[in-house]
């Protein structure tokens, strides 16, 4: 069963130095709170890619590195802070592949060390990461399979649509947050609400994290804005607008930054 | 574009449709309102899309050979339709998301690319992130597709474009295909439906591209 905390509290839960999963639904509000306290030197890792939360994240200098699949603002461009920090090599990026970061989560829910994956020969992924290896398949005629260690964040946060009162948290069938909670060792979630019968039903579009697996909980309404939250708000175009504004400049993304987390 | 790649869309295909995709996403809406309306497709913000669990059980979908239509671009683009969407000049793009797995294994790719310049269409890629065979590449002069060979030549070109047009904005030699002409102009019928029943049903999954275009 999950507590219920304060959003500052869910933020001094997730230690500096930490790998760190970030949901596909983000929690902004988390993160943002995350900021606020100083987060430092975070190894965040997408599922399996990332968005504004990352960028922000970077551009408040909280992150190390990121393990992901690509990083964007979906049909507002690219992520300015993203690219940025990794042409000047302040942030290291691990970069992966969809379908092989989801295939590595899975096989760090499952508890194993590595997954063997499809696809990928011909990209220079395949030379830029070391850490995947090449083997002939044990089981097959001689072909040749690619490995990957699996991934297993030692902490994660996401963000959900409603949650009963032991902590069991609904969320969208669109993105795999579900996987990457289970892969990972510790989750703080926010929530748009809480209530007694939140998990009663499930829409056909919904699907349940489940309290074992969550160490808190905040309530957070508007928790992922200004990205939209599935079927209860639209992106807040006029507000990602403004922050890649400021993002285009340095120096305008620090006053951007004090203001926002004032 | 929308209307090239909406007639290369066969009936009762199971089409992908990534989130960074508005235009082949309006190309499959297209043919499946005109010649193919048993396409399945996994499409954000279109309320019959299919309900895969994640993204993960839409790519082991496609792992398993049963996808048989997707799109890709590149930051670059070379000879053989292999693509980089990680890098190019020192400067980072968004990196590879699904495409250095779909691309070996998904049936049929469409490559489509909304600038077609020598920058974008490279003789050598800066990083390799996909490497596959496209069906074709679709871009805002014309239509490119592989030879015998593996490389690309000029299949079509697009109104108010010639083959030299193309061939001068095309970074490494482009051969015209055997036939190769003028692209059939979109119809009456392909236009209207574009309009007035495509656009209004990727507001909710494109609202900004919708945007766009409402103010052009």
């Amino acid at each position: 069963m999950a507590r219920f905390v304060e959003l500052e509290e869910a933020a001094a839960l997730v230690p500096d130095g930490c790998s760190l999963g970030i949901g596909r639904l983000p929690p902004m509000a988390l993160v943002r709170a995350l900021l606020r306290r100083g987060a430092r030197d975070l190894d965040l890792v997408s599922a399996p890619t990332g968005g504004l939360a990352e960028d922000l994240l970077i551009a408040a200098g909280a992150v190390r590195s990121l393990h992901t699949s690509g990083v964007d603002l979906a049909e507002f461009g690219l992520a300015p802070n993203f690219g940025r920090a990794v042409e000047e090599g302040s942030v290291r990026v691990i970069d992966s592949t969809c379908p092989v970061l989801l295939m590595a989560l899975q096989a760090g829910a499952s508890g194993v060390s590595f997954t063997p994956v499809p696809g990928v020969f011909g990209s220079d992924l395949l030379r830029e990461r070391t850490d995947w290896k090449v083997i002939e398949d044990p089981f097959g005629d001689g072909a040749e399979v690619v490995l990957v260690p699996a991934v297993a964040p030692e902490y994660s946060i996401v963000h959900g649509l409603r949650a009963d009162d032991e902590g069991n948290l609904v969320t969208t069938i669109e993105f795999d947050d579900r996987l990457l909670v289970q892969a990972s060792r510790q989750v703080v979630a926010t929530t748009e609400e809480r209530s007694a019968d939140a998990t009663r039903s499930l829409a056909a579009d919904e699907q349940l994290i489940p309290a074992a697996y969550l160490e808190a909980i905040a309530v957070a309404p508007g928790g992922s804005l200004p990205i939209g939250c599935h079927g209860r708000s639209r992106d807040d175009a006029a507000a990602i607008r403004e922050y890649l504004d400021a993002a285009r400049d340095p120096g305008r993304m620090r006053v951007y930054l004090d203001r926002l987390l004032a | 574009m929308a209307v090239v790649i909406a007639r290369e869309v066969r009936d009762g295909e199971s089409v992908g449709i990534g989130v960074n995709s508005p235009i082949p996403a309006a190309g499959a809406l297209l043919a499946r309102h005109l010649h193919a309306p048993r396409v399945s497709l996994r499409l954000r913000g279109v309320e019959d899309a299919v309900p895969f669990v994640g993204s993960k059980e839409f790519f082991d979908f496609a792992q398993r050979g049963r996808l048989d239509l997707f799109f890709l671009s590149g930051i670059q683009i070379d000879p053989r339709g292999w693509i980089n969407l990680h890098q190019a000049g020192g400067r980072r793009f968004p990196g590879a998301f699904g495409s250095a797995v779909l691309y070996p294994v998904v049936k049929r790719v469409i490559l489509f690319r909304t600038e077609h310049s020598p920058r974008v269409f490279v003789p050598k890629l800066d990083f390799v992130t996909a490497a596959g065979r496209p069906q074709l590449v679709v871009t805002p002069r014309a239509v490119l597709k592989p030879g015998g060979d593996g490389l690309l030549e000029l299949a079509s070109w697009h109104a108010g474009e010639t083959a030299q047009t193309v061939r001068a904005a095309t970074g490494f030699e482009l051969r015209p295909a055997s036939g190769a002409s003028e692209t059939r102009p979109p119809s009456e019928e392909e236009l209207v439906t574009l309009r007035e029943q495509v656009y209004p049903e990727l507001e909710e999954g494109f609202p900004e591209f919708v945007r766009r275009l409402s103010r052009r």
